[in-house]
């Protein structure tokens, strides 16, 4: 994918780009607004990385800028400001994500991912974690590249755990998602389900686990 | 003498020239008063002196003229009636008649107005009066008349002193009404300063921008006004200077500290990898507190701001669970059925609670849990089962870089101090209490709202 990589620190700028080059993006720097307004003109981008403070101006200048031309370039701000009133702004301006220095890179990538893949969104929904794979387009789970054949209901569940994997799910949405809306609920209902699939899981050798917050939902997780 | 306040000066001043000038205003007007007697007697009883001359008449004798009063008025003049004495001198001073019954003059003076003391028949009288000198027959006589004024007939001291007790009648209440006077002017005048003192009193590290006014203030005080809104001027840029500064310093350290790191991340030897990206990680955090701390300096809450306390659980809650899982720790969420509304800013709670159970997870031991429990009464509590607080350091563990281990990793001793401050902006509570068998409950009072109200 091709990045444009606003930042004013040359060090930071270099490091981050070659970290970039190493995941196999292509990678242009620019270090003030001008130089970045000349390589988005000439240049079709997948997405910019833009740091806040610059030597000739705000960073929020050329997110207004790019949302005022019509283009929903995936915008990714960085910066060292972290107040609140920074991040309420920060998320308002048009930008997609806000990302505070310092920063891992692997955040920074997910991040990247994510507002990318909103905006071109695969023609096949994959979702994987260890070694469970899950098509959520053809509803089809793999175990170690094996098929795998669930109930309905803990097929639903496991599909809600995985687009949230490492995130907590809360049981509302899960019940959101698993039943019709105004259904009178066991109070364990989710319970029960959750109980079974683990259950499955485990019988056919899924490396992945079902954690329960108390009093909040669940979250999934890769096994140790 | 040193006065307590300006009022009691004035009025306590203001009382004693009032005083002073109804004395004085006393003893003018009974001066003048006696003044105005003595005239006036001299003039009733000179010309009664005159008249009494016209009923001398000479009696011829052969030898000698003599005078004598005639019969009618003898009675007037008597001893027995006491009130009106008369002599009449020669022009040796000699009596040659006298009302008294031992012939002696009324007076030893000659004065035209003049005082003296009698021996009468019916006792020691004193008497005041006149000397007045006549013709009679070429030879010149004086003819002294007295009057005791202390005789019940005489009206005029009685006069005087039904006088004195007007005056006091009339100036005490009028002292009075003009000590009452100055007391509505002076307070009146004094309004806005009690007003200055209490927008004084506003003026905090909470409130900044206060100023004194300088409306309604007496044209003397507003050059101390003014002073004094200068200089608070001056320190609030000194202390928004001060509190940017660290703000500022710490800013300045992300870029920095964002190069180290991913320079870190993009080394190839792995074990140096290890070893090195914590030790950024404690740093990036300790600026994140650093700058956390700076801010809710700054930060104030609104009276109408609201916060679900149910909701502000569930951020810190999806934030830090997935965390805890990764370190063997669980996070439990108890009370959460329903929303509960509380006075507060939502992410200035959030913090709080997120920096209470960043705590409760570092000390508490694997595979326990940690409970944020929430009550209806705007209470959120954070309990773990780690070792507890000791009761000898529960008041340091709020000041700023306090840790009971300073090695403890990842640890920048500011977590507590955030919540301390965050907490007295919202006029919460913070209460450390021990929880059994072993561990620590940390609960912070909110106000709840009345779930009318905050709909
Ligand atoms: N739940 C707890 N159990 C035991 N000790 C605690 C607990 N919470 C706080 N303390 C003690 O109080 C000290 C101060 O806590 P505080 O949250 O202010 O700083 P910190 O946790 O060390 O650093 P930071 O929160 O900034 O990362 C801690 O270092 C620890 O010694
Ligand atoms: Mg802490």
């Amino acid at each position: 994918m091709r990045i444009l990589l606003v930042e004013d620190n040359e060090e930071l700028a270099m490091e981050l780009r070659k970290s970039l080059v190493s995941l196999g993006h292509l990678t242009s720097w620019a270090s003030t607004i001008e130089e970045a307004r000349k390589e988005l003109a000439s240049t079709q981008f997948e997405a910019a990385i833009l740091d806040l403070g610059l030597p000739d101006g705000d960073g929020y200048e050329l997110v207004r800028e790019v949302r005022a031309a019509k283009s929903d370039l995936p915008l990714l701000i960085l910066t060292a400001r972290s107040t609140v009133q920074d991040r309420v702004t920060g998320l308002k301006s048009g930008a997609d994500d806000y990302l505070t220095k310092p920063f891992a890179m692997e955040e920074l990538v997910a991040r990247l991912d994510v507002i990318v893949r909103r905006l071109n969104p695969p023609s096949e929904i994959i979702l994987s974690l260890n070694n469970v794979q899950f098509n959520a387009t053809h509803r089809q789970l793999l175990v170690d590249s094996r098929t795998v054949s669930l109930p309905v209901r803990e097929m639903d569940l496991l599909e809600s755990l995985l687009r949230r994997k490492g995130r907590v799910v809360p049981k509302e949405a899960i019940e959101e998602r698993l039943f019709e809306e105004g259904r009178e609920l066991g109070s364990n209902a989710i319970e029960v389900y959750v109980h079974r699939l683990r259950k499955h899981l485990a019988e056919c050798g899924a490396q992945i686990e079902i954690h329960t917050i108390r009093g909040v939902g669940y979250c999934l997780k890769e096994q140790e | 003498m040193k006065f307590r306040s300006l009022l009691h000066r004035v009025i306590l001043s203001h009382s004693f020239m009032l005083a002073l000038a109804a004395l004085i205003m006393t003893v003018a007007l009974n001066l003048f008063l006696h003044q105005v007697f003595i005239s006036l007697h001299a003039a009733t009883l000179g010309k009664q002196a005159e008249a009494l001359a016209l009923f001398l008449a000479d009696e011829d004798t052969t030898s000698q003229k003599r005078l004598k009063i005639s019969a009618s008025l003898e009675d007037l003049y008597s001893e027995e009636y006491g009130r009106y004495f008369y002599a009449v001198l020669d022009d040796k001073g000699q009596p040659v008649l006298s009302s008294l019954s031992n012939g002696k003059p009324i007076f030893n003076s000659l004065n035209a107005y003049t005082k003296g003391s009698l021996e009468t028949s019916a006792g020691a009288v004193d008497v005041e009066g006149v000397n007045v000198p006549i013709e009679r027959g070429g030879q010149i006589y004086t003819i002294q008349l007295g009057e005791n004024l202390s005789h019940r007939d005489v009206f005029f001291d009685d006069v005087m002193k039904v006088f004195s007790v007007v005056i006091f009648w009339v100036v005490i209440p009028l002292i009075l009404i003009v000590l009452g006077f100055d007391l509505l002017i002076f307070r009146e005048a004094l309004a806005p300063l009690r007003d200055a003192s209490r927008e004084a009193e506003e003026i905090s590290e909470r409130n900044l921008a206060g100023r004194i006014s300088r409306q309604r203030m007496p044209a003397e005080v507003v050059p101390l006004v003014d002073a004094a809104n200068r200089a608070f001027e001056r320190l609030e840029t000194a202390y928004r200077a001060q509190q940017t500064f660290s703000s500022d310093a710490a800013h300045e350290l992300r870029t920095p500290l964002a190069v180290l790191r991913i320079q870190i991340e993009n080394l190839t030897d792995t074990s140096q990898r290890a070893k090195l990206l914590p030790s950024v990680d404690h740093m990036a955090h300790m600026i994140e507190q650093l700058l956390h701390l700076a801010e809710v300096e700054t930060l104030s809450v609104a009276a109408d701001d609201v916060a679900d306390l149910r909701d502000v659980a569930l951020s810190v809650v999806a934030l830090l669970a997935p965390l805890a899982i990764d370190r063997h720790r669980e996070i439990e969420l108890q009370g959460a059925e329903k929303s509960i509304f509380v006075h507060g800013r939502r992410e200035l709670l959030f913090r709080a609670l997120r920096n209470l159970v960043e705590n409760a997870l570092r000390y508490a031991p694997e595979r326990s849990a940690v409970i944020i429990r929430l009550a209806q009464d705007g209470t959120v509590s954070v309990l773990d089962t780690g070792p507890g607080i000791p009761d000898d350091h529960r008041e340091q563990i709020f000041n700023r870089f306090w840790r009971h281990d300073r090695n403890k990793s990842g640890s920048s001793g500011l977590g507590l101090a955030i919540v301390k401050r965050i907490a007295d902006l919202h006029d919460a509570k913070i209460e450390i209490a021990d929880n059994l068998p072993h561990g620590t409950i940390a609960s912070l009072h909110l106000k709840p709202i009345e779930q009318s109200s905050a709909s």
